[in-house]
This record gives structure tokens, C-alpha cells and sequence, in this order.
């Protein structure tokens, strides 16, 4: 039987706190805030000038990917037939490629899993064809119907790895790319692929988006500030991060350095509400997380929480934390990055996984964010004074899902063992 | 009226200039459309740009074959209003 933990060997990121690795990590390690006006973002929102003023939206921040230019990326023949969500899938894997050293040796093709976590898929692609449909009067793009499928992010990056496995896409609102890395480590398991490039990417700043997001009434007309008293709700991110998962076997046979381990994770599902979260189903991601680990509470000294600033969804994951760890909960850091950069949608877990990697090489807990005062209903310790030396030897991330699909990471640094 | 199709025709072999991958290739209408590399999707961008300079629908039989460059062209010049017939 194949160990059931697998090493992560490369990761890569494209999101509004940096365009690679380095620069993210740096950010968040030291608390950044990445949340802006809009009129600070200005043109670069990626919106016809024209929809800026008629955007009528109630919040006016937000966390777009800015400066990243897709033709330095990708040939126009190429750019034709991606969606922004797909162009930053694409580059962050090719960055998680390159640090696993795959571009100068490459594994066996037809032993390569490429798996992708989208909420939104090309919904960009679709605004854009609603716009030129409705008010312009033109045709949409030939290759829009291939630009808008949720699985054209891995295509795309099956095509430039040559990966000839399992090739897929995974959507679960905000859970799509934490249950697409663990579709990755069963993939592993299962002996179905010896290499698995998984992650999540999604692109938010269509207005449409946007709009309907408003609509929803769940992101905060004032800035996000997850477990904190007076918090009001999300604020939209954007981006994708991707990482390259080897079997301890594949890796070690070829000498590959790991940067942390995947030691498993749980999925459970509310079958419950579609946009109000049920406690008990986060309680139960967390203990099969457990379970699948093999890691005891006692060994778990962070937890990169889903965090969206939104009351109910704080109020039950600070409590489903405390149920799962008791009284240690008092001595346990909790803390998202979500008032840094936004909620980023089905990449969220993605980019959350890439800070909770850093947190394990590091040994420093980014912070809270935006943090008034402690609210009772949210009796953990989120780290709001600023960055904290945690040096834990294993963490676990949480991806909570509207429709109430729920997800648990567990990882260790690359030194522990079971 | 033989002056407007050659302007059609020239901007049309324009813009299977900008389409095809292999920027090298030299053709002209008797080109053999074997040798321009042209694949389905600069075929489908191609008749994109077509129906959009012209402000026309192009509905190529699904089986269209064409020998040449020319024959190309001229298909697809058939549906723009503005074209005498060839």
C-alpha cells in the first residue's frame, strides 16, 4: 500500500498580492492588505470604462489580480480560446512546474493528473458575449463556447505539460480547488497517477459578477473583518494557485525536495441550505480530516480558516473549531487571509494553501486582518495583532462552500512523519 | 465591380494571414489551400472577421472542400452583399 500522505513539490500563483510565489508569500507573511477602493484600481478592473460609472454597486473594494498582462503569457493564436480564469490557471501551474523541476525533466505523461477547482469557470467569456450581444450588436467570439467550459483551464495545461492522465475540472463554489487537491491525493493513493497538478483559479471581476454578487447582500459595504465584532460580510478576490503533488515514492526516487506534505483531508457535505452553512457538516470536515491524517488534535498548531467575514459563516466555523478541539482552542492560532486578498472564489483554498505552506516553512501565521474587537460568538484566537511565530508541525485549511460542501485540508512540513 | 471583390479579396487573404500559425507561408489565390497550414480554428476566426468587416453571415456547408486559396476566397466573398459574382 502506497503511504497515504503525498508531497507537495511545486506550487505557483497568480493573484492580486503578487504574480508568483515569492511576492505572495511575502505579502501575506507580513499582513498586507490588499482590499482597494476601486477608483485606486481604476482601469485596471478589467471593465468597459463605460460600466465603471454605471456599475452601481453597494460596495465600492475589492481585490483584483492588477498587472497581469496575458499577452506576455500567451500567443494571440492561444489567448483566443482562454478565459482570464484559465489564463491565470495556466501560468500559476507552469510557475509550480518549474520549481518541481518537471520543465527540465518531466515525468512519465501518461502518468500525470491535471485537476482544476473553478466556481466560475469562463464566466468573463459570457459577460463579454452578453455585452457585444446586447449592447453592441455584434456576434460573440467564435471560441467562446470553449473559453466559458470549467474544465479549459486543465486542458490547457494538459496541452503545455503533456499531461496524458486524468485531466479534469472540479466545481464547488468556494470548495472547488480544496476538493480538487484532495482528488489529487486520491488520485496519488489510488496508484491512478504517480504526479498531480491541482489547484483552483477563478477570475471575478466581470460586472455582471459583480453585480449579482450585490445583489446577494453577503459582501460588506465596508472592508472585510473575518471573526471580528462589526463585521458586515466578504470582500471579492480573484486569482489561482496551483501545485504540483508527487507520491513520496515518485518524489524520493528522483530526488525532489518536498516543501511541505499533504497528509490528507475531509469532505463532507450539509445536504442542507444553499447559502446558509450548517455547523455540524463543518465539524465533520474537520474530524475526517483528522481521521485521514493521521494526525491528532494535539499536532495541529494552526488552522488557515475559510474566514469570509460573513456572521454566520464566522460565527460557525469559530465554534466548529472549538467543538472539534475543546478547551485547546485557547492555545490554538486561527487566523484567514481573506481580509487580505479577498475571497478569490473556487481558487480560494488554492491560495489559502500556498499561505498555509508558507506558515510551515516559516513558521509565521499571517494575521487577521481588519479586526475591531473580539465578538463572543467567535471564541478562537484569530491572530489580530499582526504576524505571530507559531512554528507549528502541522495546520489545517478550510474550504466551506456555499450549498454546504465542505472541505479540510491537513499538511505537514516536509520534515514530519506520521 | 472587379476593383471592390479585389479589395475583398485582399483583405480577406489578410486575414487568413493573421490567423494561420506559420507566418512564413507566401500564398496568393492560386495557392493550393494544402500549403497555408490553415487549421478549423483559423477557418472559424477567419470567417469571424469576415462577417464582422462586412456586417454579413457566412454559412459554409459543413463539407465544404476547397482547393485553393482562391476557392476559399471566393466562397466566402459569395455571402458578402457588397461582392459582384465572381
Amino acid at each position: 500500500m502506497a503511504s497515504p500522505w503525498v508531497e507537495i513539490t511545486g506550487r505557483g500563483v497568480v493573484s492580486c498580492a503578487g504574480l508568483d510565489v515569492a511576492a505572495f508569500q511575502n505579502a501575506i507573511l507580513a499582513g498586507e492588505g490588499h482590499i482597494k477602493p476601486f477608483d485606486e484600481n481604476g482601469r485596471e478592473l478589467n471593465l468597459p470604462p463605460e460600466f465603471m460609472a454605471g456599475l452601481k454597486l453597494r460596495f465600492t473594494r475589492g481585490a483584483p489580480v492588477i498587472g497581469f498582462d496575458p499577452t506576455q503569457h500567451f500567443e494571440p493564436r492561444v489567448l483566443a480560446g482562454l478565459d482570464r480564469f484559465s489564463q491565470f490557471a495556466a501560468v500559476a501551474a507552469r510557475q509550480a512546474w518549474k520549481e518541481a523541476g518537471f520543465d527540465v525533466a518531466p515525468p512519465v505523461a501518461d502518468r500525470i493528473a491535471v485537476i482544476v477547482g473553478t466556481a466560475n469557470a469562463g464566466n468573463e467569456s459570457v459577460g463579454q458575449g452578453w455585452q457585444r450581444i446586447l449592447l453592441e450588436g455584434r456576434k460573440p467570439v467564435p471560441l467562446t463556447i470553449p473559453m466559458t467550459m470549467a474544465s479549459g483551464a486543465s486542458s490547457r495545461i494538459a496541452r503545455e505539460t503533456g499531461a496524458h492522465g486524468p485531466v479534469f475540472a472540479t466545481s464547488s463554489a468556494c470548495a472547488s480547488a480544496a476538493h480538487a487537491i484532495l482528488m489529487g491525493v486520491m488520485m496519488l493513493r489510488s496508484g491512478l497517477a504517480d504526479v498531480a497538478l491541482v489547484g483552483g483559479s477563478d477570475a471575478c471581476y466581470d460586472f455582471g459578477y459583480l453585480r449579482a454578487w450585490d445583489a446577494l447582500r453577503v459582501v460588506t459595504t465596508d472592508i472585510c473583518r473575518p471573526f471580528s465584532k462589526g463585521r458586515l460580510g466578504m470582500s471579492i478576490g480573484e486569482g489561482a494557485a496551483m501545485f504540483v503533488l508527487e507520491t513520496t515514492d515518485h518524489a524520493r526516487a528522483r530526488g525532489a525536495p518536498a516543501l511541505a506534505r499533504l497528509a490528507g483531508g475531509g469532505m463532507t457535505s450539509d445536504a442542507g441550505d444553499l447559502t446558509t452553512p450548517d455547523g455540524r457538516g463543518m465539524v465533520r470536515a474537520l474530524h475526517a480530516a483528522l481521521r485521514d491524517s493521521g494526525l491528532t488534535p494535539e499536532r495541529i498548531g494552526y488552522i488557515n480558516a475559510h474566514g469570509t467575514g460573513t456572521q454566520i459563516n464566522d460565527r460557525l466555523e469559530a465554534q466548529a473549531i472549538r467543538e472539534v478541539f475543546g478547551a485547546a482552542t485557547d492555545k490554538l492560532p486561527v487566523s484567514t487571509i481573506k481580509s487580505s486578498i479577498g475571497h478569490a472564489m473556487g481558487a480560494s483554498g488554492a491560495l489559502e494553501l500556498v499561505a498555509a505552506i508558507a506558515t510551515l516553512e516559516s513558521g509565521i501565521a499571517p494575521p487577521t486582518l481588519n479586526y475591531l474587537e473580539p465578538d463572543p460568538d467567535c471564541p478562537i484566537d484569530a491572530i489580530p495583532e499582526g504576524p505571530r511565530k507559531v512554528n507549528p508541525e502541522a495546520v489545517l485549511s478550510n474550504s466551506f462552500a456555499f450549498g454546504g460542501l465542505n472541505v479540510t485540508l491537513a499538511l505537514t512540513r516536509a520534515d514530519v512523519n506520521l | 465591380m472587379a476593383s471592390d471583390n479585389e479589395q475583398i479579396y485582399t483583405k480577406i487573404l489578410s486575414f487568413i494571414h493573421s490567423e494561420i500559425q506559420d507566418k512564413s507561408v507566401e500564398f496568393d489565390m492560386d495557392t493550393p489551400i494544402a500549403a497555408v497550414k490553415i487549421d478549423s480554428i483559423d477557418v472559424i476566426h477567419v470567417v469571424f472577421k469576415v462577417e464582422e468587416e462586412f456586417e454579413t453571415t457566412i454559412d459554409l456547408p459543413q463539407d465544404s472542400k476547397f482547393d485553393t486559396v482562391g476557392d476559399f476566397v471566393r466562397a466566402l466573398a459569395a455571402f458578402i452583399p457588397a461582392a459582384g459574382q465572381a
